[in-house]
C-alpha cells in the first residue's frame, strides 16, 4: 500500500464513520434552544441559529473554565460545539454551579437546571426547558432537595453526577427503603412466571438487609407468602405510592437509559420494556464479569401477585449503577491488546462486525421525537459506563467477534463513542499529515466580489501569501482563520506523532482494525493529556 | 482468508514506513523561516477555486493560472527571513498605498503563525524521538 493509498483509505474511513447526526440537535432540543419541530434536516438554518445562541450563552457561562474553552477550540469548531453540548447535558460528569439562576433568568444555567429536572421526572412542563427560572422551578427543586436532604443548589449540582447522587441516597436512607414494589399490569405471563421465585428473593434480601430485620419479617408476613391468597395487596399498593420509592424507580430507569439497556421513554412506568432492560443488565454483568458472583434475575426481582412486583433495588443500585472501578484502565486501550493478540480470522470477524455496527448506527433514525408529550432521546455522555466496560474488554471483543445480539444496544452505545473519536482522530491525523506533506493551504474568499487571499504553509515553517484584494475585512477574516488553523496544527501534529509511535511499536501485528483502535486510543489519550495540561491549576 | 489478512498487514506496514520516510525528508529545511506576501491585480475566479475543491487548491495552480495571464502584475509586498540563530531580515515594498498597508498586517501575522507552526513541527520531531 502506497502512502497516498493509506491516506486515501483513512480519509474514506473517516468519512464513513457514522456522523454524530442528531446528537447536537437532540441536545439543542433538550436545552430548549430548538423547538422539536425544527429538529429535522429541513431546518438546518434554524439548527445553525440555535447553535449560535448556545455558543453566545456559553461565552458568558462562568462555570465553564476558560482553558477548557481554549482547549476545544484547538481541536476544531465542530468538536467544540458538540463537546460543550454534551458536557452541559452530561449527568455523569456534568457542570457544577456556584449559585442558582436569579428569578426570571433565562440563561444556559436555567436551561440546564430545567433539563436535569426533566430527566429526573421533576419538570412539570416537559419540552419547555427554555422557560425562565421561576418559583415553579424552585418548588420542583425543593421536592428533590427534600429527598436528598440538601440545599436546592447542592441538589441541582448533585444531579450532574448520577452515581454520586445514587451513592448519597444509599448512604442517607435505611436499606429497607430500597426494597420497592410497583404494579406492572402489562407484563406477560411468561415474565411473571419466570420471576415468581420468592424463596430465592428472600435469601438475597436477608443477605442485603444483613439479617432478618423487622422490615424483612413484615414483608415475609404480608407479601412474600407462598399462598397468593394470603398476600396483602393493600400493603403493596401503599408501598408503591411512597414518593421517595417512586422517585427511586425513576432513578433506576434513568440509570438503565444512561447505560444503554433501556431505549424507551423516561416516563416512570415500570412496564415490560423497563423490566426487560433490568433483566438484560443483570444478564450483561453475569456474562461479562469473569469470576464475579453471578446472580439470577429472580433473586432481585420477583413477581408477587395481581401485577405487583418486588424489586431489591439495594442490590441493583450498589452492584450495577455505581461505577467505582478506576483501575480497569481504558476500554479502547484494553481492546487494542485483545485485537493485537487475536488470530487473523478473529481480527477479520471483528473488522466485519464493526463495519456492520457502523452501518446500523448510520442507518438508525435517531431524530429526537415526541411521544406522549415526552422526548424520545438517547444518552450520549457515556463516560462512566465506558470506564466500567474497560474491565470487560475481553468479553466486549468476543461479543463483537461472535456478533452477540443480546447486548447490541449496549455495544452500540460504546461503539458510538468509538466511531466519534475515530472520526475526529482521523481528521486530526490527516490534517497533520497534509501539513507534513506540504499540502496545507488556506483560502479566504469574498462572497460578494472576486477577492481572495491564499496562504500556503510548508513543513519547514515557510509561509507564502498571495492576495488579490486589500479589503480590510477579508484580510482580518483570513488572519483569524489562519491563526485558528495554526493553533489546531499543534494538536494535529501531536496526534500524528502518537499514532506513528503506537503503530511502529506494533508494526509486526499491524492490521486495519488495530490501526483504527490505535487512532482512537491515541486521540483519547492526547485529549486527556491536553486537558490535564490546560486545566491544571496555575 | 488469513493469507489475505497477512497481505493487508504487509501493505499497511509499507504505507507507514513510507509515511515515516516522508516525515524524515520533509523536515530537513527547518533552519530558516521565510515569509513572503504578494499582492496583484490578477484574477482567479471563484469558480476556479471551487473547481479545485477549495481546501485542496494548490498555490501552484494559482501561479500556473497567473502565468498564462499576460496582464498579471504580481507585487512583492514584504519578505521576511528568520534564521535559526534569530537573525531577521525583512524587505518591505516602498511607497505602499494605504490599501496595501493592510497587507502588512497580514504579513506580520503570518510571521507569528509560521513561528508557531515551526514550533509544532519541532514538537512533532521531539515526540517521535522520545521513547
Amino acid at each position: 500500500m502506497l502512502l497516498q493509498e493509506l491516506l486515501g483509505k483513512l480519509e474514506i474511513e473517516g468519512d464513513k464513520s457514522p456522523s454524530k447526526k442528531n446528537e447536537d440537535t437532540q441536545h439543542l432540543v433538550e436545552l430548549g434552544y430548538l423547538p422539536l419541530f425544527h429538529a429535522t434536516p429541513f431546518f438546518s438554518k434554524q439548527v445553525a441559529l440555535a447553535k449560535q445562541q448556545f455558543l453566545e450563552d456559553l461565552q458568558t457561562a462562568n462555570y465553564i473554565e476558560a482553558p477548557e474553552l481554549e482547549l476545544y477550540q484547538k481541536i476544531g469548531p465542530d468538536e467544540f460545539v458538540s463537546y460543550f453540548l454534551r458536557k452541559v447535558t452530561d449527568i455523569d460528569e456534568g457542570v457544577v454551579f456556584k449559585s442558582l439562576p436569579a428569578p426570571k433568568e433565562i440563561s444556559l444555567k436555567s436551561r440546564i437546571i430545567h433539563y436535569r429536572l426533566d430527566l429526573f421526572g421533576m419538570w412539570i412542563q416537559p419540552l419547555t426547558t427554555q422557560s425562565p427560572y421561576t418559583s415553579r422551578t424552585d418548588v420542583q427543586l425543593r421536592i428533590l432537595a427534600e429527598h436528598v436532604k440538601l440545599s436546592t443548589l447542592e441538589t441541582a449540582n448533585l444531579l450532574a453526577d448520577i452515581e454520586k447522587f445514587t451513592d448519597h441516597l444509599l448512604s442517607l436512607y435505611p436499606q429497607q427503603d430500597f426494597i420497592l414494589s410497583f404494579k406492572s399490569p402489562n407484563t406477560d405471563d411468561g415474565m411473571r412466571k419466570k420471576l415468581q421465585r420468592r424463596g430465592a428473593f428472600k435469601s438475597q434480601l436477608v443477605d442485603d438487609l444483613e439479617g432478618r430485620t423487622d422490615f424483612f419479617k413484615q414483608l415475609k408476613k404480608n407479601v412474600l407468602r407462598s399462598n397468593d391468597k394470603k398476600i396483602d395487596t393493600g400493603f403493596l399498593s401503599s408501598n408503591s405510592r411512597n414518593p421517595l420509592k417512586l422517585f427511586l424507580l425513576r432513578l433506576i430507569q434513568v440509570h438503565q437509559w444512561k447505560n444503554g439497556f433501556y431505549s424507551g421513554l423516561l416516563d416512570d412506568d415500570m412496564g415490560p420494556v423497563t423490566l426487560q432492560s433490568t433483566l438484560d443488565s443483570i444478564a450483561f454483568y453475569n456474562d461479562g464479569l469473569d469470576g464475579g458472583k453471578k446472580i439470577k434475575e429472580f433473586q432481585v426481582l420477583t413477581y408477587v401477585t395481581d401485577g405487583y412486583f418486588l424489586f431489591n433495588a439495594l442490590f441493583f443500585l450498589r452492584k450495577y449503577a455505581i461505577e467505582k472501578d478506576d483501575k480497569a484502565g481504558d476500554l479502547w486501550s484494553n481492546m487494542h491488546e485483545e485485537v493485537k493478540n487475536a488470530k487473523g480470522d478473529k481480527q477479520e470477524a471483528f473488522q466485519n462486525n464493526l463495519e456492520g455496527m457502523r452501518k446500523q448506527l448510520d442507518g438508525e433514525d435517531d431524530h429526537p421525537k415526541q411521544k406522549r408529550g415526552l422526548l424520545a432521546r438517547i444518552y450520549f455522555g457515556i463516560g462512566s459506563f465506558i470506564k466500567k466496560l474497560a474491565g470487560m474488554a475481553k468479553k466486549v471483543f468476543k461479543w463483537v467477534v461472535k456478533k452477540v445480539t443480546k447486548f447490541l444496544n449496549v455495544l452500540k452505545n460504546a461503539f458510538r463513542d468509538f466511531f466519534k473519536n475515530l472520526k475526529t482522530g482521523i481528521k486530526a491525523f490527516l490534517d497533520g499529515i497534509k501539513f507534513i506533506l506540504g499540502n496545507k493551504t488556506s483560502v479566504t474568499m469574498d462572497d460578494g466580489t472576486s477577492g481572495w487571499l491564499l496562504t500556503k504553509f510548508r513543513l519547514d515553517g515557510d509561509v507564502t501569501s498571495i492576495a488579490n484584494s486589500n479589503d480590510l475585512e477579508l484580510i482580518q477574516k483570513h488572519i483569524h482563520k489562519n491563526k485558528y488553523m495554526v493553533s489546531t496544527l499543534g494538536f494535529a501534529l501531536t496526534v500524528v506523532s502518537v499514532i506513528v509511535k503506537l503503530v511502529f511499536r506494533a508494526l509486526n501485528f499491524l492490521s486495519w482494525p488495530l490501526l483504527l483502535i490505535n487512532i482512537v486510543k491515541a486521540f483519547k489519550s492526547i485529549k486527556a493529556s491536553y486537558q490535564t495540561l490546560y486545566l491544571k491549576p496555575v | 482468508m488469513p493469507e489475505q489478512v497477512d497481505q493487508g498487514k504487509d501493505q499497511l506496514k509499507k504505507g507507514f514506513k513510507g509515511l515515516l520516510s516522508k516525515i524524515g525528508s520533509a523536515i530537513e529545511d527547518a533552519a530558516t523561516l521565510e515569509v513572503t506576501t504578494f499582492s496583484g491585480n490578477f484574477e482567479y475566479k471563484a469558480s476556479d477555486v471551487i473547481k479545485n475543491n477549495v481546501n485542496k487548491v494548490q498555490i501552484e495552480n494559482v501561479l500556473k493560472t497567473m502565468a498564462t495571464q499576460s496582464d498579471v502584475n504580481l507585487t512583492l509586498v514584504a519578505y521576511t527571513n528568520v534564521k535559526i540563530d534569530s537573525d531577521v531580515t525583512t524587505f518591505v515594498k516602498g511607497n505602499l498605498t494605504s490599501e496595501q498597508n493592510e497587507l502588512l498586517a497580514l504579513h506580520k501575522d503570518m510571521l507569528e503563525s509560521s513561528k508557531e507552526a515551526r514550533q509544532s513541527v519541532i514538537n512533532l520531531v521531539k515526540g517521535l524521538i522520545k521513547a
